[in-house]
């Protein structure tokens, strides 16, 4: 059974980088959403093992995913990564006060990221 | 497989588009500001708008590796972010710099599309450097105390909204918290409708989403009012919509500025300083550092250019769907009117006034052919878009199922109408799959049997006239045709003892719930059958065909239109009904008499030439009621795809013409033969023929008839 991650940024380019890596990995299967409702929208449509998503979206950003994620009995357990730029600083720490397992600051190596969703879905290299 | 140095270049071909549509964002909303007398006082969402086309800009340039443009862009995002958060102004000195800057980061990005080096910035980098010392501003004090905040609401905040929240209340503005509850499904929708209708009357904050206990999703959305409107509740509460004030009743915060202006006034003395200077111009500062660095960022030849830079538009497909449609709209007047001028030309006593109707007439003919042609052009789009998707799926496909495989492209370049390209996505992967989950043997078998430790899979795409072919080929074991026949057996769809060619059972493949192998793979298993693959080709009037040879591979052909929207067809006539038959698949037309029809085996054909055509009576096929027999002579139109071929009877052919195809109502969309409705110029509604699907009815309906014989 491939585990499947949602993968929500508001820039094209960013998921299709992010998703493209991430399937590099064994046994990964991607969902994209490209704003916060997209995400609400499939969120409860797939049995997902990890979200990441970016902050800066307009309408429903980063944040606001993560308190909706890890305030839901149904969805707080996901391991949830939170994607910003070196001028989030202050929000990347409101990000992990909100239950966020990870933060990625940019521009970062893909390899990282590949890393810890292999370590929080438990998948060998 | 090079998929890595693909990927890249892909992934700066996909960069170049994006970055020059942010560009032009940059460019639009900066000259934007430029020209407005007020610069202090510039709305929030053209700021924010800068900021984040910066700020994605910068994101994606530090993602496939342009580092330069990912610095200045940085520098950029620093400076529009102290604007928004009001800690700088739009003084000229910024708006120039960031004008200048805008260019320079144009000519770094075509320099990458161009594959050269990045430019030298550092001088751009000392100029940001210095207009930024200056100023420094701290942000306004916790005024959220006062609120009747929820609890959670601060953290959930970027620093942007919570900027935007604290000006809000600075400017004296009402604050409410709007508590929407909508059901899962239209969430979204009925959420934008709120919001269109919330910004009318003031600033959305923030949305928090939250489940709802109902079971739906429950929004709270933080707006802000201007400081005299009416209420908010009165104008948006309904059923589903709660609203609830946050700023405490009669506590109003003087502002020193106008009231509804979100400026502050601290700035005011900036804009004064900076008053008397030329707006055009930049400031002493900033002219004084263009002199230190005489290479200025754009030398003239590349400053003549800064426009044409984007020469791409993206356009919503739907929208070309409307102008093809208009154009249609305009294919079916001009057949009126070439209709009138030709029944003038008739006339008596009229002829010069009937000859210049119909010159002009042939002139609309000509330009609108023209539009159509170049309109058709636009919605062309190449195949390799949907090769590099699939390059993606077959690379992890592979790896699941320990194959190595080599896939292979050739005529990438090959175009076809977008949705063709679309449609095809599925169909494509899945012969693909196909060709990797059964076609090529597992690593041992390939060893055992000599062959390359590494399978090979051809996509081919070619255009050949008005169709485009595209083979998917593999070196892998090929079909075991006895095993079909043995399978088609124990189903019951061949019969003992009956002879049936290579490329009659390969055709069984093709039949729904038919597989070869007796456990269904993981990749089958997720996937669709070979039945699903042929239904989704023929409804684009496409047909495929394979050919196998058993230890060596197996070659499917697909054979498509390159465009389904408008079409050149011929005009028939049958029974007086009239039909539309694709000028594509028409190979010749004849006149014959119905002596010289002849009835083998119960199936009428003639000769042509070397070969024994089938012919068809339309009327037959459609049950239209039969006017008297008659000794007029009858035509016989020649259709096919590929090699195969058949005649249709019809009584006359009333001419060639284009025609705009539209889809059946849904009640008729499942009539076998038909593709679609056509308007010709009389404004009579006419059905247009599925060639493909005819063809295929025809040749099972023969087979069927073969078959029950034998039983």
């Amino acid at each position: 059974m491939n585990k499947k991650i949602l993968v929500v940024d508001d820039s094209a380019i960013m998921r299709s980088l992010v998703v493209s890596a991430l399937e590099e990995i064994n046994g990964v299967e991607t969902v994209e959403a490209g704003n916060g409702y997209e995400a609400l929208k499939v969120l409860p449509q797939h049995p997902f093992d990890m979200i990441i998503t970016d902050i800066n979206m307009p309408e429903i950003n980063g944040l606001e995913i993560v308190h909706f994620v890890k305030s839901n009995e149904a969805y707080k357990k996901i391991p949830t990564v939170i994607i910003s730029t070196d001028h989030g600083e202050a929000e990347v720490k409101k990000g992990l006060s909100l239950g966020a397992n990870r933060y990625f600051i940019k521009p970062f190596e893909m390899e990282r990221l590949k890393d810890a969703v292999r370590e929080f879905l438990d998948i060998a290299e | 497989m090079a998929i890595r140095s693909k990927k890249q270049n892909s992934m700066l071909r996909e960069f170049v588009p994006e970055a020059e549509e942010l560009i032009d964002v940059l460019h639009q909303n900066l000259h934007q500001i430029e020209g407005l007398s007020d610069k202090e006082n510039v709305k929030p969402d053209v700021v924010n708008a800068i900021f984040r086309a910066a700020h994605t800009l910068k994101g994606m340039s530090g993602m496939v590796g342009l580092d330069r443009v990912c610095k200045v862009s940085h520098h950029f995002e620093d400076i529009l972010d102290k604007v928004r958060m009001g800690k700088a102004s739009f003084t000229p000195e910024i708006l120039n710099l960031l004008i200048d800057g805008v260019s320079l980061l144009q000519t770094m990005i075509k320099a990458a599309s161009l594959g050269k080096a990045e430019p030298d910035v550092t001088f751009f980098e000392d100029r940001i450097r210095l207009s930024l010392s200056e100023k420094p501003k701290v942000e306004g004090e916790d005024l959220l105390a006062d609120l009747h905040l929820p609890a959670s609401l601060p953290n959930l905040l970027t620093e942007y909204e919570h900027h935007r929240l604290v000006q809000n209340i600075k400017v004296g503005g009402r604050l409410y918290e709007v508590v929407a509850t909508f059901p899962l499904e239209t969430f979204d929708t009925d959420l934008s409708e709120l919001n269109s209708r919330i910004r009318i009357l003031g600033e959305i904050v923030a949305t928090l989403p939250g489940p709802s206990p109902s079971g739906g999703m429950e929004f709270r959305i933080i707006v802000a009012l201007p400081k005299d409107a009416p209420d908010l509740g009165d104008q948006i509460v309904s059923e589903f919509v709660k609203v609830r004030l946050l700023s405490k009743e009669q506590k109003p915060a003087p502002p020193p500025s106008s009231p509804i202006a979100v400026g502050e006034s601290s700035l005011q003395t900036q804009r004064e300083s900076s008053v008397p200077q030329p707006s055009v111009e930049a400031g002493p500062l900033s002219e004084e550092l263009e002199s230190a660095a005489p290479s200025d960022i754009d030398t003239g030849q590349d400053l003549e250019s800064i426009r044409s830079l984007s020469q791409t538009v993206r356009v919503d497909i739907e929208k070309l769907d409307i102008l093809l449609n208009m154009v249609g709209e305009l294919v079916i007047s001009k057949g009126q009117i070439s209709e009138i001028s030709r029944r003038l030309l008739g006339q008596e006593g009229i002829s010069s006034f009937a000859l210049e109707v119909q010159k002009a007439s042939k002139m609309l003919d000509k330009r609108i052919s023209e539009f159509q042609e170049k309109l058709v052009e636009v919605r062309m789009t190449p195949i390799g878009q949907i090769f590099d998707r699939l390059v993606r799926v077959v690379h992890k496909v592979s790896k699941d199922l320990g194959k190595e495989v080599n896939l292979l492209f050739s005529g990438e370049e090959t175009k076809m109408d977008k949705s063709m390209v679309e449609e095809l996505s599925d169909p494509l992967l899945h012969l693909i799959l196909n060709a990797l989950d059964h076609g090529l043997e597992s690593h041992e078998d390939r060893i055992a049997k000599n062959k390359p430790t590494t399978g090979t899979i051809m996509v081919r795409a070619d255009q050949r006239g008005n169709h485009v072919v595209i083979e998917v080929e593999d070196d892998g074991q090929g079909m075991d045709t006895e095993k079909i026949y043995e399978k088609g057996l124990r189903k019951g769809l061949v019969f003992p003892g009956k002879q049936y060619s290579q490329s009659e059972l390969v055709k069984l493949l093709f039949l729904p719930g038919f597989s070869t192998r007796d456990k269904v793979s993981q990749i089958s298993g997720r996937g669709v059958g070979l039945d699903v693959v042929a239904k989704n080709i023929s409804k684009l009037s496409g047909m495929v065909d394979v050919e196998t040879v058993l230890g060596q591979g197996t070659l499917f052909t697909l054979t498509l239109p390159i465009t389904l929207v408008i079409i050149k067809a011929l005009i028939v006539e049958v029974e007086r009904e009239t039909f539309a038959i694709p000028l594509s698949s028409v190979l010749e037309s004849m006149i014959l008499l119905e002596k010289e029809i002849k009835t083998i085996e119960r199936q009428e054909v003639i000769q042509l030439r070397e070969e024994t055509l089938i012919l068809v009576r339309l009327k037959a096929l459609f049950d239209l009621k039969e006017a008297e027999l008659s000794d007029e002579p009858v035509y016989v139109i020649v259709v096919g795809l590929v090699e195969k071929k058949m005649g249709l009877i019809v009584n006359s052919i009333k001419g060639q013409q284009e025609i705009v195809v539209k889809s059946m109502g849904e009640e008729l969309k499942n009539v076998k033969g038909i593709s679609g409705v056509t308007e010709i110029g009389d404004g009579k509604a006419i059905l247009v023929l599925d060639i493909s699907a005819l063809i295929q009815e025809v040749t099972e309906k023969r087979e069927e008839k073969a078959m029950g014989r034998v039983a």
